[in-house]
């Protein structure tokens, strides 16, 4: 009885996370467009001048992030690997932090050092460097950089574990047997990397190819336009046209899920093999580039964050005179919108954090009982990794707004939670997965076979088990729920507000320096949250 | 677990069924949507959910809402955007000859629905960022001149709705002489990269000189912080904008509704429209001193009927041909 409840109960969350909103975007596809009587959205796309150039730029800004994010996290990776620095474990801190910058900001913030009036033209001398600078920013190119410094990181992550699982013996057998050092590189470290870089490359033009903000605030400046924001125009400006935004979200998610499936095998055995080899040779000149990436990554653009926070006109620049704390007690007082955002963020994150581990917990009890069955949950359960953001919001709209849909949704910020848990799914059930998988079944066999029913194994053997990766699980979640931008902008109802609207909102409609203040303390309050549930959990 | 979700299931209905709020679906400024929504909750008691964005996404958002009204009260800042809802049978008529004789001149327009303010649209320049030797324009026709070449923005038109009415009033009157203008502002380097706001941050910031169709408030907001700008009305005339505020049909509470709206037309709802940088609608209501004047700037009569009418069909082809979309 209670398996079947379990059963019924991962089957709702996952048709109502996952397959609703898929199900109403693929039929609205096969709707004709809007302005047409016949047809199919999804065929009248290929003789669309409009599709195709946003195709082209979502390609072309993936691969450029591709092309410019690798070289610099095998460069980092190498770099940590065979000459690290001093205190390493900090310098690889700063290489990690650009991850946590939500995108959009490391492009508004971009948007502010460069220029004639630039930060950069402000405090420096070059006087070119700012224009220069601009045009590139502003530029397919440009897109592609920012989005290749958040996504350096994870490039970064996996090639350091590609690294570390390799076999440093073998780089010492091919020396001793009269490799160059080159030679030795190809042939003892290359092999390893190789499918890590691929992987790598799949991941950051999966995410790039999603990405909704950067083209939003930088594309109608660059007179580029992508798939991301063609759907959104579609479905958020007048005239609406419903099955085309859902036939172009079609197209971006078969994209997504192609290059997922070609990323899958290449992890899939990447369990860590611990190894002992000499300690690394340290220097101190490892620094520089380490330094060059945190300062183009971060530094810069929190720096220009940070000033234009405290600035009361954005066109007189840095001066004591413009100095003002007044955004900060705009986005403070009692009456504004930006500490509410702040808060509906936080409880709608630490709901999505809680209930979304809970349901990925109880779905992976299912996928480790293995089967055809296990196999679909788990396909299920990984899909919205595919599922760009923008796609997954038309889709909720279609399923949740639908005439025949009464209940009361759409319209109410629960619909945001339902959103976060969508996208976050993936990462919640990896942690339960690896959690679960590091439980000795004889626990649990030995919990059973003293009467104990299977909820009680669940509560008393896997939870007090699972600890650590519930937390650690939860802590992505919460991090990811707190960064979404583009659901929740086109989902959010009236009266609510979310700290990534809020300040998108303000770059787009209102004051700069009151999101810049927001955005301040928004990074300053996730890290010091992401901090403290990550000192909890080490202390235990 | 199960608990949690019968909570949440609860959660959903329960707020469901108190439905004695208010919602106000409105166009920028956002400031002055919530300042009325905050003063109207501390006089009567009754609460107002807001949701603010452009006029292109408010009008989009009804549209995608048809099946299930969520908005009673609709503010946006083009008059023909107002006109073309009502047409579409959306507008539940509420313009009360009490009122309408209160208003200043240009506001007295005749719709289903009433002015709550009006604004204008000029060039907006940042005067440290201007061109090596060039000088403010005083025509729209100056703005493709070679020396401006890559330095002019101006807001989108689907999104913006003074730069939807501007737009349709100028094509009305200039004919495909508006059409060449545009195609050769394009060809000069100009972009249109989304709303007011976005289109002015590039100005404010630098990176370009000056923008054109700027709507009012935004450009009077940027001022009063104290940037560096500069508003040129230019020689050939503007056209002054009345912002409707409507009740829609499917409010369930049309006196609440009624309620709303009689309190933005008070001497108290007028006076936040003028600290919101808008001219205000009701005669004796002063506008902003940093404001221009009405009638120390040339500006040109509108037939709004005809221009609603013909607002679809120029804003397709501005898509099509302007923004290639």
């Amino acid at each position: 009885m209670s398996r079947l409840f379990n059963h019924l109960l991962v089957y709702l969350i996952l048709g109502v996370l996952v397959l609703a909103p898929l199900g109403a975007i693929i039929y609205e596809a096969l709707q004709p467009s809007a302005g047409q009587v016949h047809g199919i959205a999804l065929l009248q796309l290929g003789v669309d001048q409009q599709f195709l150039k946003s195709l082209s730029g979502t390609l072309g800004m993936a691969g450029l992030a591709v092309l410019f994010s690798l070289p610099m996290g095998l460069g980092l990776a190498l770099l940590l690997y065979f000459v690290p620095p001093r205190l390493s474990p900090l310098w690889e801190a700063l290489i990690l932090i650009p991850f946590l910058i939500p995108p959009y900001l490391t492009a508004e913030a971009w948007s502010l050092l460069t220029g004639p009036v630039g930060m950069i033209e402000q405090l420096t001398a070059w006087q070119a460097l700012g224009t220069t600078l601009e045009e590139f920013l502003f530029s397919l190119a440009g897109m592609g950089m920012v989005m290749a410094l958040h996504l350096t990181p994870l490039v970064y992550i996996l090639l350091r574990a590609a690294l570390e699982n390799g076999n440093p013996r073998l780089l010492q057998a091919a020396r001793v047997h009269g490799s160059s050092a080159l030679g030795a590189f190809r042939l003892g470290i290359l092999p390893l990397l190789l499918p890590a870089l691929a992987a790598a490359g799949l991941l950051v033009f999966l995410d790039t190819s999603a990405e909704f903000g950067v083209p939003a605030l930088l594309a109608g400046y660059a007179g580029v336009q992508v798939l991301s924001t063609s759907i959104e125009g579609a479905t958020n400006v007048w005239p609406v046209d419903l099955p085309k935004a859902s036939a172009i979200g079609l197209i971006l998610c078969a994209l997504g899920v192609l290059v997922w499936f070609l990323y899958r095998p290449l992890v899939r055995n990447n369990e860590g093999r611990i190894q002992r080899r000499a300690p690394a040779r340290r220097v101190w000149w490892s620094i520089l580039p380490i330094s060059i990436f945190a300062l183009i990554g971060m530094i810069l653009p929190l720096a220009a964050v940070v000033a234009v926070s405290l600035e009361k006109a954005l066109s007189v620049g840095l001066r004591g005179s413009n100095f003002t704390w007044h955004h900060y007690h705009h986005v403070l007082s009692h009456s504004s919108s930006g500490l509410s955002a702040l808060e509906t963020s936080l409880r709608l994150s630490a709901l999505v954090a809680v209930f979304g581990m809970a349901s990925a917990l109880l779905a992976a009890n299912l996928v480790r009982k293995g089967g055809r069955i296990a196999a679909l949950v788990d396909l299920l359960a990984t899909l919205p990794m595919a599922i760009p953001g923008v796609v997954l919001a038309v889709g909720m709209i279609l399923f949740w707004n639908a005439p025949w849909n009464q209940l009361p949704v759409f319209g109410h910020p629960i619909i945001l939670a339902v959103a976060y848990a969508t996208g976050t799914f993936p990462f919640a059930i990896r942690y339960a997965r690896t959690g679960l998988a590091q439980i000795p079944p004889r626990l649990e066999q030995a919990g059973r076979v003293h009467g104990g029913s299977p909820l009680h194994s669940v509560l008393r053997i896997q939870i007090p088990s699972l600890w650590p990766m519930l937390v650690g699980g939860a802590t992505v979640v919460f991090a990811l729920s707190m960064r979404e931008l583009v659901a929740s902008l086109m989902l959010q109802p009236a009266g609510v507000q979310v700290i990534s609207t809020y300040i998108y909102g303000n770059f787009r409609q209102g004051t700069i320096g009151n999101g810049m203040a927001l955005s301040v303390i928004g990074i300053f309050s996730s890290a010091l949250i992401l901090g403290l549930a990550r000192g909890a959990l080490l202390r235990r | 677990m199960k608990r949690l979700v019968i909570a949440l299931l609860g959660l959903g209905l329960a707020s469901a069924a108190h439905a004695a709020t208010l919602t106000l679906y409105s166009a920028a400024p956002a400031t002055l949507a919530k300042s009325l929504a905050a003063a109207f909750e501390k006089k009567t008691g009754d609460h107002v959910e807001v949701w603010t964005s452009s006029t292109g996404k408010v009008m989009a958002r009804l549209a995608a809402e048809a099946n299930h009204p969520h908005a009673d009260v609709v503010m946006v800042a083009g008059w023909s955007a107002g006109l073309d809802l009502a047409k579409q049978g959306m507008v539940y008529p509420y313009h009360p000859a009490a009122i309408e004789k209160t208003l200043v001149k240009p506001a007295q327009v005749s719709a289903p629905f009433l002015p709550y303010g009006l604004d204008t649209v000029s060039m907006v320049f940042n005067t440290k960022a201007l061109p090596a030797g060039a000088k403010l324009p005083d025509s729209w026709f100056a703005l493709t001149q070679p020396e401006w070449k890559d330095r002019i923005t101006a807001p989108n038109p689907l999104l913006s709705g003074t730069a939807s009415s501007f737009l349709v009033a100028f094509v009305d009157r200039y004919g495909n002489k508006a059409w060449q203008f545009l195609q050769d502002l394009k060809a000069n380097g100009t972009v249109w990269p989304g709303t007011n706001h976005a289109a002015l941050l590039p100005v404010l910031s630098g990176e370009r000189s000056g923008m054109l169709e700027c709507v009012g408030h935004a450009a009077v907001a940027a001022k009063a912080q104290g940037n560096s700008v500069s508003l040129v009305y230019p020689k050939e005339s503007t056209i002054v904008i009345p912002r409707p505020i409507m009740i829609l049909k499917s409010a369930p509470d049309k006196k609440l509704a009624e309620q709303f709206v009689d309190f933005a037309m008070s001497p108290a709802g007028q006076k936040l429209v003028a600290k919101n940088n808008l001219y205000p609608a009701l005669q004796g209501v002063p506008a902003k001193p940093i404001m221009a004047k009405m009638g120390s700037f040339k500006v040109s009569s509108v037939d709004w009927a005809k221009l609603a009418a013909t607002q679809p069909a120029v804003l397709a082809r501005f898509k099509k041909d302007i923004l290639d979309q």
